[in-house]
């Protein structure tokens, strides 16, 4: 074993800048498979502590007061809930806020009471103490998202209502820990303000808090519980603010953005390891062709072709272990600024700290590769007669052809050497075509996700199913206020809705799904239709895609809907897709909600201009015109989720670019070094015949850079095709089926200038070392 | 004649931390036109380094050298890199070709630095290969599939390609056969017959018995100087005579 060592670290002493640049990926690459492992794996057990730490509810109800008293029967009934309890909370879906001074911004708010004395799902808070009553507990969200600090001021306009709050500390609840889960704040405050705030336009609920016998399924429970609530209590069925939510979908859900971007990184982790290992072939082969005298000294002293092999693996086990443990090791101190990252994406505060499982997992992952690389690419060494070796001997020209004669061509003499170089190393060339292309294509997806999701959401909230219009109303009596919002001449559109928790089913097959009743469903604008049309008339229902497959429906199929008035018939005659409530619902129009709920009082309205006013114009108009009902600013709403995802975008296109451009480097440093040093003697005798240095290095860049444009294009072009695949693939747990992700031509040019003038200005660097060859020492040189 | 060539006063130190070697050491020498000038030296007298001071290749430490009237000791790198493109060619002792590259395109390559007319280089360096004897078989095959002879004479008509002012030779028959050596040193002859300016160096007497001025160089000095005539084959006096100068000289 020490003999390969000794070997290994002779090796390695020659050829420094391959080992350093080779560790430098290694080390980038097992640090990025470490932090997305260990948040992969890690991000559910931190759920799992709080929701320990807190007793926390496995599901819960939130509803109106009034006729909901049947809920707590239901409940305490029902043989899987262990404990239960029902807190009082305020439900404020529009509520004006300002920290510190800073810019005003809308969201929905409930406010609990922080001096009751929760036994289910404690109020979890870093502060210390009873809160005064100029004292608020903000989410834990606020502080990673809008940079809230304790000792803030947070000043809440409420009903025209203005409260000023002293920020005393952040409160984290996993069920309410982003808007990802549930569109709203949850704050606490003491219970002399809860009382002052309780006015009627604060609409008093509350929440049944359950914990479940251990080993239930928290799904299974909701759809059942839900069933029987909604059959038989009306008033949560048919109430427009009640929600309920369980641990499991809530964990999943929550999680899903860190996840995807975690899950994204890892692949992305796994095409640098696959780079890496490109290069380690590249560095083996330019190793052996340039020490072939030695391999044929040491096979003739008597060294055996398996320790020669095993010495080329010893080198790259030293490789990969000091990047590996350095890349763990950066992995670790940056636990802090991807906690920080994480903790904006799900909303509570994420440390990242060692984990041995994921580093162990990584390293011996990565060390299996490496080696089985090195053992597959250096055998061809290791089997080279001593003879042929000591005559420095692989034949690498094949005499097939004269690439590129230069009798015949018409290209300028650099091009044309410089081609020659590339189609005499096509397979080389083609590896790096490869690295390239799946470079490019990652930065265009990058930059698709970015144009797609976080520039521009509207193709975003298209995919999720919400419609945002210039302004939006919620509440009861809606219908005669659009009657009179129709008519203003800056209005296009008025879209009304009533919503409805309903059980559907399909012979035995059956779920508990939100209803959208939409009066024009024609008008609606982010309904994404797959299939089929709208419904038309009362016994119509468009499904989304997953519930059609859970259901094992589809056109023409009768599905049944439970409701206050009873199960009632409708034909399915069309099928969309939406991501807004994991990918499930139904939507029908007014007649239909009338058969199914005897009534279609609207709940919501969107209201769309004719492009006159600016949304927030249209805000200042229609609440200067209707003072008594105040207008929702839906679009900044709808910016705290699609914030969210637009953050996760906007890290995972700058992952991609840097890393693109750090593999870039690095290929290019490599690929012209070791032409440089093999091709040594050939520059020399150039030089000699009067190339200038100029002249060399232009050959030299031309040997590389049409590889590296062509790949760069290929991938970029090709992003026009994949980029949606991709996207699709990420998405089809939410049931989207069709998603189109293109990406916008400057983005492709982007990829391609970018590449190109990184690949062009390294190659251009390190070719300057042409500059040093002197042809005397080159061509007189043994 | 005219004197295309003149070094006045030449030195060459080479140096590395601790210690200073004097390789040439005021040296002067003067190359005409049509010359075919042979140096001759014992190992580590400075041969080398004269030729590829003298050629550009390298630059002296002091001293100047004239082509013609135009001083070249002070050009810059790519300056002499086209000043040997323009007036210069070369033949190692290694032929140093690309074997990645077939005859043809190995001898274009340097014909084309010059010229971007590729028929008229094409013809050319075809013409030239049949000159030094390799026939059209050649032209497209690579140089490891040529034997030594036949490389070292592609390496000929890549050096003279762009009809250079002067030929310099670094031991050019040093790794060939006899028979390879003999072809290699009557192309070099038909070429300085025709015109042809030649500085060769070599410590091998057959092939100094081909250059008509014999410059012997000792420890960075030219301690003698031999005219010969014109090569004629199997003339003994110029033999018996190079050899007379030789012993003088301590060879």
């Amino acid at each position: 074993m020490y003999r390969l060592y000794f070997i290994a670290k002779n090796n390695l002493k020659k050829k420094k800048s391959d080992a350093l640049v080779l560790t430098g990926l290694i080390t980038l690459a097992v640090m990025m498979m470490y932090i997305s492992l260990s948040v992969l794996l890690g991000g559910g057990r931190m759920f799992e502590e709080i929701h320990e730490k807190i007793n926390g509810m496995d599901w819960h109800l939130v509803a109106q007061k009034d006729g909901t008293e049947q809920v707590d029967e239901i409940l305490s009934a029902h043989e899987d809930v262990e404990q239960m309890e029902k807190s009082d909370l305020l439900y404020v879906p529009l509520v004006k806020y300002r920290v510190d001074g800073g810019e005003e911004k809308d969201y929905s708010f409930i406010f609990r009471n922080s001096d009751a004395e929760d036994e289910v799902n404690k109020l979890n808070t870093d502060f210390k103490g009873t809160l005064s009553d100029e004292q608020i507990l903000l989410p834990y969200y606020m502080h990673v998202s809008d940079g809230c600090e304790i000792g803030d001021e947070i000043v809440l306009d409420i009903s025209g209502e203005t409260y000023v709050f002293e920020l005393a500390g952040f409160s984290e609840d996993p069920f309410y820990s982003s808007p990802m889960m549930v569109s709203m704040y949850q704050v606490f405050i003491s219970e002399e303000t809860y009382e002052k705030i309780s006015t009627p336009e604060a609409m008093s609920a509350y929440m049944w808090k359950v914990c479940l016998q251990e080993g239930c399924d928290t799904v299974s429970f909701n759809k059942e519980v839900l069933d029987e609530i909604n059959r038989d209590v009306p008033a949560v069925a048919q109430s427009y603010f009640s929600w309920s939510y369980d641990w499991a979908t809530t964990k999943s859900a929550t999680m899903m953005m860190a996840d995807v971007s975690m899950g994204i990184m890892l692949v992305f982790a796994m095409i640098l390891l696959a780079v890496t290992l490109v290069i380690i072939r590249f560095s083996i082969a330019n190793f052996c062709e340039l020490n072939m005298k030695n391999i044929g000294m040491l096979r003739a002293s008597g060294y055996t072709s398996r320790q020669l092999i095993g010495s080329f693996m010893m080198e790259m086990l030293l490789i990969t272990l000091v990047g590996g443990v350095i890349g763990i090791g950066l992995g670790t101190v940056s636990g802090d600024f991807v906690g920080e990252i994480i903790s904006s994406l799900v909303g509570v505060s994420y440390q990242v700290g060692v984990d041995f499982f994921s580093a162990g997992c990584v390293l011996l992952f990565s060390i299996a590769v490496v080696l089985f690389i090195t053992w597959n690419c250096s055998r061809p060494y290791g089997k080279i007669s001593v003879l042929d070796a000591l005559r420095e001997g692989i034949v690498t020209h094949n005499f097939r052809k004269n690439h590129i004669s230069l009798e015949t061509t018409c290209q300028p003499l650099s091009l044309a050497l410089g081609m020659k170089s590339v189609l005499c190393a096509k397979r080389k060339n083609f590896g790096i075509l490869g690295i390239v292309t799946m470079l490019s294509l990652s930065c265009c997806i990058g930059f698709g996700m970015y144009q797609n999701f976080a520039k521009d959401i509207s193709y975003l909230m298209r995919l999720v199913g919400s419609e945002i219009g210039d302004a939006a109303y919620v509440g009861d009596d809606l219908d005669e206020l659009g009657a009179e919002i129709e008519q203003l001449p800056v209005v296009e559109k008025v879209l009304y809705l009533k919503k409805s928790n309903v059980m559907i089913s399909a012979g035995e097959k059956e779920e508990n799904v939100s209803c959208f009743g939409w009066k024009n469903p024609e008008k609606v604008q982010n309904n994404f239709m797959l299939e089929g049309c709208l419904p038309e008339y009362d016994n119509e229902i468009v499904l989304s895609k997953l519930l059609c497959d859970k259901l094992g429906v589809t056109l023409g199929d009768i599905v049944y809907l439970e409701e206050i008035q009873g199960k009632k018939d409708f034909v399915v005659v069309g099928i969309n897709q939406h991501i807004r409530d994991m990918g499930i619902g139904g939507m029908i129009n007014y007649e239909g909600m009338s058969r199914l709920t005897g009534e279609s009082k609207s709940q919501q309205m969107h209201i769309y201009g004719t492009g006159e006013l600016t949304y927030t114009e249209m805000l200042d108009y229609l609440n200067e015109k209707f003072p008594e009902r105040e207008a929702i600013d839906i679009v900044e709403m709808s910016k705290s989720i699609t914030g969210i995802v637009a953050l996760a975008m906007e890290l995972m296109c700058g992952v991609f670019l840097v890393v693109t451009v750090i593999v870039v480097f690095l290929v290019v440093y490599l690929l012209i070094k070791a032409k440089v040093i093999r091709e040594r003697k050939n520059y020399g005798l150039y030089k000699a015949i009067g190339f200038t240095t100029r002249q060399l290095c232009m050959q030299t860049i031309m040997s590389n850079l049409p590889v590296m444009v062509t790949g760069a294009v290929i991938g970029a072009v090709s992003s026009h095709w994949l980029a949606s695949k991709v996207a699709l693939l990420g998405l089809s747990t939410c049931g989207i089926e069709k998603c189109e992700m293109p990406v916008a031509p400057h983005y492709m040019l982007i990829t391609i200038v970018m590449i190109t003038v990184v690949a062009f200005v390294i190659a251009l660097g390190c070719s300057l070392r042409i500059r040093k060859i002197e042809p005397v020492k080159m061509l007189t040189e043994e | 004649m005219k004197t295309i060539l003149k070094a006045k006063d030449l030195c060459k130190t080479f140096s590395n931390e601790s210690v200073q070697q004097h390789v040439l050491k005021n040296l002067n020498l003067e190359i005409e036109e049509g010359d075919f000038v042979v140096i001759m030296g014992n190992s580590g007298s400075g041969k080398s380094t004269l030729l590829y001071a003298l050629s550009g290749m390298d630059r002296p430490t002091l001293g100047s050298i004239k082509y013609f009237d135009e001083e070249i000791s002070d050009y810059s790198n790519d300056k002499l890199a086209v000043f040997r493109r323009n007036h210069c060619g070369f033949v190692f002792q290694q032929n140093f070709l690309n074997d990645t590259m077939n005859v043809l395109d190995n001898i274009m390559v340097s014909g084309l630095l010059k010229s971007k007319d590729r028929k008229a280089i094409a013809a050319k360096a075809k013409q030239l290969l049949a000159q030094v004897g390799l026939s059209e078989e050649v032209y497209h095959k690579f140089p490891t599939q040529l034997s030594g002879g036949e490389q070292q004479r592609v390496a000929i008509v890549r050096a003279i390609i762009n009809t250079p002012d002067i030929l310099f030779a670094d031991e050019p028959t040093g790794a060939l056969n006899s028979q390879n050596t003999e072809n290699v040193l009557n192309v070099l002859t038909e070429l300085n017959k025709a015109g042809q300016t030649i500085v060769m160096v070599t410590h091998d007497i057959r092939l100094a018995r081909r250059g008509n001025k014999i410059k012997y160089l000792q420890d960075g000095v030219i301690t003698g100087d031999l005219q010969l005539g014109d090569y004629v084959s199997k003339d003994k006096a110029r033999h018996d005579a190079l050899r007379a100068f030789l012993q003088e000289m301590g060879w």
